[in-house]
């Protein structure tokens, strides 16, 4: 076996395989747990046609799929990821995570990021791995401002428990020592560059989708405050805002594992990201709410905009704090990166993709008048 | 059939009293709290409005049905204070049981089971034509001449009231929203119809009535223990409704509540302030009755019921200036919305 891969089911995970799939010949195990009734193989079959459907991909993938893919039963919060067969694999792509931030899913998210990285680790020395690629993210950098190295941060204040898992994730990949270990750092992960299209539905979309519920819970509680309201929002509107589409993301991962770059950190993110203020004034739009007033201080915002702030604070880091991501270590590998449109227009498809979805996809909500 | 009555207001704004005033006049039958029930608290608006006709079944479904709110609210031992049948907490109570009929007699049970008999029998029309037959009906039963429903909030769905009623007369009880959310912030009922909203939207289901939890990591902690499958009492009695949401509710219900006002002849509708009841009671419940009921007024039962107005319990000043600013805030569109009558 030349792959294997925990969190096929997911949104990168899933774009993974395929990548895997349309650029290497190799076979890929990928470890997949039984849920809702239904078993690993229907799992990720149909994780695997949504991603098509979605990317627009070719049906030939999915004949690959079927010969190349096996899937294995298992769940990276078990010993070993609950996998008992012994098979040689080169490569580990280590993509399962909760996204979940919550303190109410604290277990969940340590258990799934932390112990899941550990058992991942056990199962790639098991199966005697030589590489092993650990899909972190770029805000494990939490509030530090700056330029954020490739490097792990000795010092971090974790906005909240996700960002806090993922470094310890990290410590953990770092100090592995039988294989190569790369940590990939992509950073807000959003649909495809080419049909906008998303199958999970956090980061960027969490955003989206909280301010959309904040705008129908006002609206319940008086129709028609937000016409008449121009929010406040704790953003410095100069910042960049860093999306990187998931093509673009496992097309990088995969190229650094097929050019066999060196141990270390990576991060897979925008080269030129665009301004959080364009990108949220663009969310505001589309979400057909006023134009957002930019502030620095908690002191300048009413007891309304404070509930858009709670409810949201999960993006702060975001949004506030100065934060540019150096390619260096990801550019001396694969070349410069490739332009990758951020433009208003850009976004603006991505979020009316994303609307349609929500408005399509939520069940009927009671009348309230 | 008696002309439809209805007493509304945004809730917390003295309609209660309102209905224990009228329910010691001779002539008419105050009918509690039906709506607010029967609507499980607003969340089921349109199924409690349906359109076209409807069959007698449909209608028993309606009013007797032990809806999720409510129910869930009995079993935690945290009803409304207006809930007046309490059978402990194992059980779950049809709407009209647990204020409306108790409001009009101790034999509640006995007249439950003869208004189940009666509702199920009536041949298919209009849902507003069953309710005023079910109201003229009661008001029969206990010998009154016309009825008056009134229900905490209803000021939310006085459109549908104006529809399903065609020539309702309508009084609207208006108080100074300010102290109208602080009493709301403390009010179980609109505690929970304020939590569900919230809950509402975010999971974009009523999570009371459907179990879709796509979004349930959207929940956040702090309303994740309102959820009816992890439901927490101690959480929901401790739990601080946020004065400015009521205070912009209270703007949004008057805001919508006077266009929607404005809209009928000006003759069929009386607005009062809960204030004047309280420094002028008498006065107040001479226009009420007046307005109600036209004709001679019994000025020893106004003497009667005016010893029972009681002053307000809520005071502005035990509030810390930025909360109080926060609250003056959201309650100005609804207080520009009624223009004169709070200047």
């Amino acid at each position: 076996m030349k792959y294997i891969v925990t969190g096929g089911t997911g949104f990168l995970g899933a774009a993974l395989v395929f990548e895997l799939l349309d650029k290497t010949a190799g076979d890929i195990a990928v470890i997949v747990r039984a849920a809702g009734g239904r078993s690993p193989q229907d799992r990720f079959r149909d994780a695997l046609v949504h991603a098509l459907d979605a990317y627009a991909y070719e049906r030939r993938l999915l004949d690959e799929a079927a010969v190349r893919c096996r899937v294995l039963a298992g769940d990276v919060t078990q010993p070993r990821c609950g996998v008992e067969e012994v098979f040689e694999v080169e490569q580990f792509f280590h993509c399962a995570a909760s996204l979940n931030y919550e303190n109410r899913y604290r277990a969940e998210i340590e258990s799934t990021n932390i112990e899941g990285t550990r058992n991942a680790l056990a199962l790639a020395a098991r199966l005697s791995c030589t590489r092993f690629n650990y899909v972190s993210t770029a805000y494990v950098a939490g509030k530090n401002p700056g330029v954020i190295r490739e490097e792990l941060h000795r010092e971090v204040h974790s906005n909240n428990i996700y960002e806090q898992s993922k470094r310890e994730a990290e410590q953990l990949v770092a100090a592995a020592t039988p294989f190569v270990t790369r940590i990939l750092r992509p950073s807000i992960v959003i649909g495809h560059s080419r049909t906008r299209a998303a199958t999970a539905f956090s980061g960027f979309y969490g955003f989206v989708r909280g301010l959309v519920q904040f705008k129908k819970i006002v609206g319940r509680a008086q129709t028609g405050l937000l016409d008449r309201t121009r929010l406040r929002m704790r953003v410095d509107p100069e910042l960049g805002i860093n999306l990187i589409p998931v093509d673009s993301v496992v097309r990088q991962a995969v190229e650094l594992s097929l050019a066999d770059a060196h141990a270390g950190i990576f991060h897979l993110t925008h080269p030129c990201p665009p301004k959080v203020g364009d990108v949220i004034r663009t969310i505001f739009r589309e979400a057909e709410l006023n134009e957002p007033e930019f502030v620095t201080d908690r002191d300048e915002m009413s007891w309304l905009d404070q509930q858009l702030d709670k409810r949201l604070d999960f993006y702060g880091s975001y949004l506030v704090g100065d934060k540019c991501f150096d390619r260096t270590r990801v550019d001396g590998v694969l070349g410069a990166a490739d332009e990758l449109a951020c433009d208003d227009a850009t976004i603006s498809s991505y979020c009316q993709w994303y609307l349609d979805k929500l408005r399509a996809g939520r069940s009927a909500t009671p009348a309230f008048r | 059939m008696s002309t439809p009555m209805f007493i509304v207001g945004t809730g917390r704004c003295g309609s209660t009293m309102l209905s224990e005033v009228l329910r010691m006049h001779p002539d008419i039958l105050s009918v509690s709290e039906f709506f607010t029930l029967v609507t499980d608290l607003g969340g089921r608006i349109a199924e409690t409005f349906p359109d076209g006709d409807v069959d007698g079944p449909t209608v028993h479904a309606i009013i007797a049905g032990a809806h999720p709110k409510q129910t869930l609210m009995h079993r935690h031992g945290i009803a409304m204070s207006e809930v007046l049948y309490r059978p402990g907490t194992q059980h779950a109570v049809p709407a009209i049981l647990q204020t409306t009929l108790p409001h009009l007699t101790p034999e509640c049970d006995a007249l439950f089971a003869e208004v189940a008999a009666y509702v199920r029998d009536l041949p298919p029309v209009s849902i507003g034509r069953h309710y005023a037959t079910l109201f003229d009906w009661l008001a029969t039963r206990f010998g009154r001449q016309r009825w008056v429903e009134r229900s905490g909030g209803s000021l939310r769905i006085v459109r549908r009231l104006l529809d399903a009623f065609p020539g309702a007369r309508i009084v609207h009880i208006v108080r100074d929203g300010r102290t109208a959310a602080m009493s709301m912030s403390r009010h179980y009922g609109f505690r929970m119809a304020l939590i569900s909203l919230q809950l509402t939207e975010i999971l974009g289901c009523d999570p009371f009535e459907s179990d879709d939890r796509r979004w349930l990591a959207d929940v956040p902690d702090e309303l994740a223990g309102f959820l009816p499958e992890s439901f927490d009492a101690d959480a929901f009695r401790r739990y601080h409704t946020p004065l400015p949401l009521c205070g912009h509710y209270w703007s949004g219900e008057i805001i919508e509540g006077v266009q929607a006002l404005r809209a009928i002849a000006a003759d069929r509708v009386l607005t009062l302030r809960y204030e004047d009841f309280l420094a002028t009671p008498k006065t107040a419940i001479h226009r009420l009755v007046e307005f109600i009921h036209p004709g001679p007024v019994d000025d020893t039962g106004v003497d009667g019921v005016a010893a029972m107005v009681r002053p307000a319990t809520t005071d502005l000043t035990t509030l810390e200036r930025a909360e109080r600013a926060a609250l003056e805030d959201a309650c100005a569109p609804g207080f520009a919305a009624l223009g004169e009558l709070y200047r």
